[in-house]
């Protein structure tokens, strides 16, 4: 009996330790954010693994462009309705991005991007099972993946949102929309201290 | 093999001399180089700005696996005169089994001699011969035209320099730490090289310590794993093949995997009115979906667009598993296949289309258009977009796309101050100012802000089949999920087209 137990132990050690050289090996470090955005985060970026939920499109488009800019890898998850001409607006390098339609399975689909890619965006995350979207969570701080849902999260590391925004540009019957001036806050679980930065964001062009 | 083939094949259809600097480009990313062009510090991976920067009078060629194919056929079909189970791996590289040729025609020299004559024979290129233990070993030994022994493969590349790995983050790292040859990396002990440099330094690893041969399992399948298809009408142009090149790849993929297999040789025969074709291609790891059909099309593009192309259209199309291994196990990457290829985020992108089929996954390009969702085209991941990029052109009273463009648009009612519903005129004026936006299922929100109306009005050349209408950007207060929008007044009432926000 004994024996057996020393066994399973050694077996346990061999498999831990093969599993743990079989491990990717991401760096550590943090995904960059777009210039005027750095004063939202106390490390100047988003740290590697973290989840994220964001209030709209726009805000996740910017972050996909600093990420992508900074030769960084994305993939769209269950979001068709991003615009390809407005993201390029926003500095996505579209080469580096791809565009996923699941059907069904989702945590399958988004557990094999993590694999390889560093930024992903997961369209409606509050449609999933919180258990689903807990294991995505997990999966993401192993490899070092930014997930970012756009609409609500419960339990996600960070919101970001826009808190007020002012269109400029647009009037009655005439003019067009030009830029706005927003406030965007930072907060969440991992978010020790609430963040605000107020920025103007042109139409063409990233925040 | 053929050496700097994209480079070769690119020229020999340009107006360029054949021995002038060179260099074949993709996305502004060298990925072929000419001699030439290298001997003046030209290099696969450098941007166009750096190459030509190193070589001024450099020749930019545009990057066609497609032509590359094309003009590797007469080659392969010279080889294949005399030896048969010929795979090609890419365009310019093809590999067969030696044993069997080697004792018809005495000796490996004697092969080489026969291969390369009759490749001269029929053909104007240069093409090189060598024999070792290991497709890797025996690609490098074709730069040299030479035959390794058995079991000279270890040391025959041990004085190799780590260049030939084509990995280029890794050789810098090898380099910094003083290891430029193969057989230096041989020497390392491999669970070092494992922690030390990852997936790519085992591959390096294996390469360089010849294990390659103990890592391949492959076998002839014991079933026939085939897909065959119709194609009516025949197809006489590759453009009318591609919706079967998907579907058949797709069959093929979930054939071979639902047999828990992977398939490591792949033949693509084709049936015309009396003629077949057919050819056999090499993974240089496992065929997934994507690359299943990347080679089925660069075969069809080569067979259709060929001096000698068939008569008549293709009308059988097959798919057959000529070689499978276990799906558990892989073999090792090539190396120095560049682009994006190999990069872990396009693998994990591929896994993700063999999971869940082709079409499911895509990339997006701009494209030419007015209305906000014409602007964006999905092109299926791997798949070369499709010739007609017209995003540069003019496109007048284009209005800019919302970043969310809602795939079918909302319908929704504008109302003034009293209660009236906005309309536009056929003369494209507005009725009154709206005020209040009134959306299904939704709470109604006042507007503060209302640009336009824009007049949009398409195809009016044609008489049935125009659309006018006009365009209106509206912000509102107070309302989850718009705040600035896109409206569009068409057929006598308003849709919410999409959210700038």
């Amino acid at each position: 009996m004994f024996a057996r137990v020393s066994s399973l132990r050694e077996l346990a050690t061999q498999l831990g330790a093969r599993s743990a050289s079989a491990l990717p090996t991401r760096p550590e470090g943090f995904i960059p954010v777009p210039d005027g955005w750095v004063g939202l985060f106390t490390d100047g970026g988003i740290r590697r693994g973290s989840t994220i939920s964001v209030g709209s499109l726009s805000v996740a488009a910017a972050l996909l462009g600093a990420a992508t800019g900074a030769g960084l890898w994305c993939a769209v998850v269950g979001v068709p309705e991003l615009s390809a001409t407005a993201a390029v607006r926003a500095g996505v390098a579209l080469c580096r991005c791809a565009f996923v339609t699941p059907a069904s399975e989702v945590t399958a689909v988004v557990g094999a991007l993590m694999e390889g890619v560093d930024v992903v965006v997961l369209g409606k995350p509050s449609k999933l099972p919180a258990v689903v979207t807990r294991q995505l969570a997990a999966r993401a701080r192993v490899h070092g993946t930014v997930v970012i849902g756009v609409g609500h999260w419960p339990g996600v590391d960070m919101r970001i949102r826009v808190t007020a925004a002012t269109w400029s540009g647009i009037h009655a019957g005439y003019g067009r929309l030009v830029y706005r001036q927003t406030r965007l806050s930072v907060d969440g679980r991992r978010v020790p201290v609430p963040r605000q930065v107020d920025l103007d964001w042109p139409l063409d062009g990233r925040g | 093999m053929c050496p700097d083939w994209p480079v070769v094949a690119a020229l020999s259809e340009s107006d360029s001399a054949a021995a002038a600097p060179a260099a074949v480009m993709k996305g502004h990313r060298v990925v072929g180089v000419s001699v030439s062009a290298r001997s003046q510090g030209v290099q696969v991976g450098m941007r166009q700005r750096d190459a030509q920067a190193a070589c001024p009078e450099l020749v930019l060629l545009e990057h066609d696996p497609g032509r590359d194919t094309r003009l590797f056929e007469p080659i392969i079909a010279a080889v294949e005169d005399l030896i048969a189970g010929v795979a090609v791996i890419r365009p310019g590289l093809a590999v067969f089994a030696a044993s069997s040729p080697v004792r018809y025609f005495g000796s490996e020299d004697a092969v080489a001699e026969r291969l390369l004559d009759n490749i001269a024979a029929m053909t104007d290129v240069e093409a090189f011969v060598g024999f070792a233990e290991g497709i890797f070993a025996a690609a490098i030994a074709a730069i040299r035209q030479a035959t390794v022994p058995p079991g000279q493969t270890r040391a025959f590349l041990a004085d190799r320099d780590i260049a030939v790995l084509g990995m280029p983050q890794l050789i810098s790292v090898l380099r910094r730490c003083g290891i430029h040859t193969l057989g230096a990396i041989a020497t390392l002990p491999e669970q070092a090289v494992v922690t030390r440099f990852g997936a790519e330094g085992v591959v390096a690893y294996r390469l360089a310590t010849a294990a390659q041969e103990t890592q391949i399992v492959a076998r002839a399948p014991e079933t026939v794993l085939e897909v065959r298809m119709e194609l009516d009408p025949p197809a006489d142009r590759i453009q009318y093949a591609t919706a079967a090149i998907h579907t058949a790849a797709e069959r093929f993929h979930n054939q071979v995997h639902g047999r828990g297999l992977v398939c490591t040789v792949l033949r693509i025969d084709a049936t015309t009115t009396g003629e077949q074709l057919s050819r056999a291609w090499r993974a240089d790891d496992v065929f997934n979906q994507g690359q299943v059909a990347t080679r089925l099309r660069w075969q069809l593009e080569a067979w259709l667009t060929s001096s000698t192309r068939p008569t008549a259209g293709i009308s059988v199309l097959a798919l057959l598993a000529e070689q499978v291994a276990p799906a558990s196990s892989r073999q090792l990457g090539l190396w120095g296949d560049t682009g994006d290829k190999h990069t872990r985020a396009a693998a994990a992108i591929d896994r993700v289309q063999d999971l869940l089929g082709i079409a499911a996954v895509t990339t997006a390009a701009p494209a030419g258009g007015r209305l906000p969702w014409d602007q964006t085209r999905h092109v299926v991941w791997r798949d070369e977009p499709a010739a007609g990029d017209r995003t540069g052109a003019p496109w007048p009273d284009r209005v800019p796309a919302p970043i969310q463009t809602f795939l079918s648009p909302i319908p929704v009612a504008l109302r003034d101050c009293d209660g009236a519903e906005v309309q536009i005129s056929s003369r494209h004026l507005i009725s009154a100012a709206p005020s209040i936006l009134h959306r299904p299922n939704m709470p109604e929100v006042s507007i503060i802000g209302w640009a336009g109306p824009w007049a949009m009005y398409e195809n009016w050349w044609e008489p049935t089949e125009n659309r006018h209408g006009a365009w209106a950007q509206i912000v509102v207060t107070d309302s989850p999920g718009v705040e600035s929008a896109l409206l569009l007044f068409y057929d006598r009432r308003w849709w919410l087209v999409g959210c700038y926000d």
